[in-house]
């Protein structure tokens, strides 16, 4: 019969395997926003490479990644076992349940199973990364998201989750830091990365030559279903920061997580739509120059749940409001920054992360109640708080902490991916043609267009262009009717085409020779 | 206070629950994978079907389905009580909490509510209806779906599943078989059941004659958020094999299945995806020719997780990267082979699901760990398995084991499934006309089409057919323009209106008139 402690192991590991599932929808759906929000000719591309990221990422992570982040035998600095999970969870090592699996030295009780574990940081793993390339959209190699899923897993982003999560990590443990959900390890991470992938890649073919010009996603239908993935990943990841749900306090933390992450939300939205109107009242942008509404108003209750993140298990509501209305602000600030610098970010993907990561890694210290949650599962009174505590003058220490966090994980993701994508840059493996961008990267890079539009019109009986008709005649079966098909392989009835283009001849060889890339939609 | 068997009860219960909802998800994502890789006409039929399946699946599993497979009394053969649910779960038999529902004998403290397991095992079997449908995909008739789900939901999966999982099987409980996440049981009864019922079909106008021309899906995006649902689906149920997660066996078992999923996942998409290219680099197909990438990527990465699912929970992840890699080839060869066969598979379902299913029964017996979860929740070294423990006979009895599991799903479901088909085929019930097929079986079966093609082009001020405009004049208010809507209520600017039929009133009563039914797109 089981002991009170398996059911309390196997409550959290249900709780780990839960979240992380829920991640890799929240994964996914960032990517499905930035393919509503991409044009139609490469929509499809965003879609594709996500599957590369998911299988680049998912073999880095298992090797190499893990156990740089949570290894055995770790120092400050990085894991030293578990190589491609080698005597990961050998179950002669079980009955202790040291998983060197704890998000915070704090809460040394977070005995889930290893390999629940190991997914549920893979899907973390997987969604920074995920995040990062959506600023790559619509002008980038294939090769480059290969690559850059290499680094981002195996090697940048598990270094900064040991630093601050890992058992001995120095930022965390050394230094004292505290980034509960991860408003500077996950989103400034993927933000920092989105940043200098898309300086070095450049804008997109008209986004700011001749003039700036807003290129329009091709699907608010397609974004929203991304937009409502995003946020159903996000009340779980935030209210699951500190992988623990047993216990008074940490039951007090999960739902404390839970309402934050709302309120920052909807504050965040309701601001910057607000904002934004009144902008758009006194300055009377020109039609094809105002921004993206419904896009830019899910980016902005995005940037509220990430800037809440952060602490979102430690805020009180009142806070997650003000952190909420701030990170909007920091969103707009962000994204009229890069617009001004002419630094092209196609679904906003670098002003969401970087200005909600940003302001939320500074609101930890600012905003956290002081009472902390116990490896029992009580309270207890010993948390330094500006707010709360603004005369001690340990309170003001956090920020320095959260200075020094901010810094550490920008220089770093920095570094190395300005690295990989200038050595690309340099071997021309970076950015696609202007050509391919216009017509459509689907098409050059992927062989295939995310929506076969003659095939649509040809259901209706229409083609959209009539010179790309292709016209078979079975010579060989007289009984059979003839069959006429377009480059995408659609049955065009052959009733329809005799009466638009008249009978008299007009299926000639030089129709056949037009099934090129040319005509293609 | 509650005693702690109760809670452990309440956790095996909830995690039941938790994989049944998300099942039922995974089976729409199959609906959604299927819509989007038809072409436009037909989309609406595949989503349609899934609602006809649900409810015919529903009633038949719950009257006779469930009690087949799970019932009580059950013997080798059968479960003989529980018709209807009718003194399921009665109150006085709750203490012993015996409910014929151990996936094992070996494990025979499943002690979940009796209710949630029918759910979850309804969802299950409607993810085998509805997986095996999605192959009848554009030429079906709704008729074949109703009697195809109550036939495989009532009669010929309930069987299978009681043989594997249900209290003394005589495939799990006499032979000795083990498929501990179904890759025989659920996703090679899928394939098999797609294969014939597609093979008695026929395949689609214009797919092999007059020559071989893949007709290519229309919406990439809502494959890919069907891709999406479906793979969120697998990790779940992959690792809830055990429907199990409480004890520090059963934890790791768990574990194991979310890590392998994704590693073999990951694997085996990789490994199709350059097999493609590099086969496409030598054959040089003409383009229209060529396979359809994200799909089939899409596909692999499913197969590998069909191959590993069968025991997902037992093998050690190197073991997973090698199940992926042989999946892809699997995948693969039988695509091909069907192919070569003219056997018109639309979406890949049979490959995908009797190449990863027929590949995975068999890697159950050679690739497991030598230890067992013990019904305490402790390990034990008592498995055979012919990687470890090669030169013991006994490891080599598993392969027997499965090549009989095998052959009997196969038989077993192509005998019924041929005779259904048969009988339907005879009567005239089983494929609409070429006309239907080709103007789209949405309109003709269902009466609507999925898009409505003509409000798009409304918006972008263009006119697919002029003939169906309907034009009103608001004579009242003369300071009102004109407004002209088509047959299906868009709003046609005037401009374009005009510009288009030139201006010398040929806005008259023989337009309105036309609005009739036959015009409708």
């Amino acid at each position: 019969m089981a002991t009170t402690d398996e059911i309390q192991q196997a409550v959290e590991s249900f709780f780990l395997l839960f979240n992380g599932v829920i991640i890799f929808l929240m994964s996914c759906g960032y990517t499905l926003i930035e393919s509503g929000g991409v044009r139609s000719q490469n929509a499809g591309h965003s879609l594709f490479k996500t599957l590369v990221i998911f299988i680049s990422s998912a073999l880095a992570y298992w090797i190499i990644g893990y156990p740089f982040a949570f290894g055995g035998n770790p120092n400050v600095i990085l894991g030293t076992r578990f190589w491609a999970s080698e005597q990961f969870g050998a179950w002669y090592n079980r009955p202790g349940v040291d998983n060197f699996t704890n998000s915070n030295n704090v809460y040394n009780l977070n005995n889930q199973d290893p390999y629940i574990h190991f997914f549920y940081q893979y899907m973390i793993t997987f969604l920074v990364t995920n995040i990062a390339a959506s600023a790559f959209a619509e002008r980038c190699q294939i090769i480059v998201y290969v690559l850059f899923s290499i680094l981002m897993s195996g090697f940048v982003y598990p270094f900064l989750a040991h630093w601050m999560w890992g058992a001995n990590g120095w930022l965390g443990y050394v230094v004292g830091a505290r980034d509960y959900g991860g408003s500077a390890i996950i989103y400034l991470t993927a933000g920092v990365a989105a940043l200098i992938g898309t300086i070095f890649l450049g804008p997109r073919f008209g986004r700011f030559e001749p003039r700036t010009l807003p290129l329009f996603g091709h699907s608010i239908p397609i974004t929203s279903v991304g937009a409502i993935l995003v946020a159903f990943g996000f009340f779980v990841l935030n209210s699951g920061a500190d992988h623990r749900i047993s216990g008074v306090a940490y039951g007090d933390r999960v739902g404390h997580g839970l309402i934050n992450t709302v309120l920052s939300g909807a504050t965040s939205g309701a601001a910057y739509y607000l904002l934004q109107r009144l902008i758009e009242t006194f300055a009377k942008p020109a039609r094809h120059l105002k921004r993206r509404v419904f896009l830019s108003t899910v980016n902005s209750i995005i940037a509220g749940m990430v800037a809440v993140a952060g602490g979102a298990v430690t805020y009180n509501p009142w806070s997650a409001i003000i952190v909420g209305f701030i990170a909007a602000l920091s969103f707009l600030l962000w994204s009229k920054l890069l617009i001004k610098l002419h630094v092209d970010d196609p679904v906003e993907t670098a002003a969401v992360h970087i200005g909600g990561g940003l302001w939320g890694i500074f609101a930890v210290p600012i905003f956290r109640r002081t009472v902390e949650a116990q490896a029992d599962g009580n309270f207890a009174n010993n948390t330094f708080s500006i707010i709360y505590r603004i005369t001690l003058g340990e309170s003001w220490r956090g920020l320095l902490n959260s200075l020094c966090t901010a810094a550490v994980v920008m220089a770093w993701t920095a570094i190395f991916v300005a690295i990989l994508f200038l050595v690309l840059k340099l071997l021309r493996l970076l950015k696609v043609s202007n050509e391919e961008e216009l017509r459509g990267i689907d098409l050059f890079q992927h062989g295939e267009p995310a929506y076969a539009l003659r095939i649509y019109c040809a259901a209706c009986g229409e083609q959209l262009q009539g010179k790309t008709i292709e016209h078979e005649t079975v010579g060989v079966r007289p009984n059979f009717p003839t069959i006429v098909t377009d480059a995408e392989g659609a049955i065009v009835p052959i009733e329809y085409f005799s009466e638009r283009n008249g009978s008299n001849g007009n299926l000639n060889g030089s129709k056949l020779k037009s099934l090129n890339e040319e005509n293609r939609v």
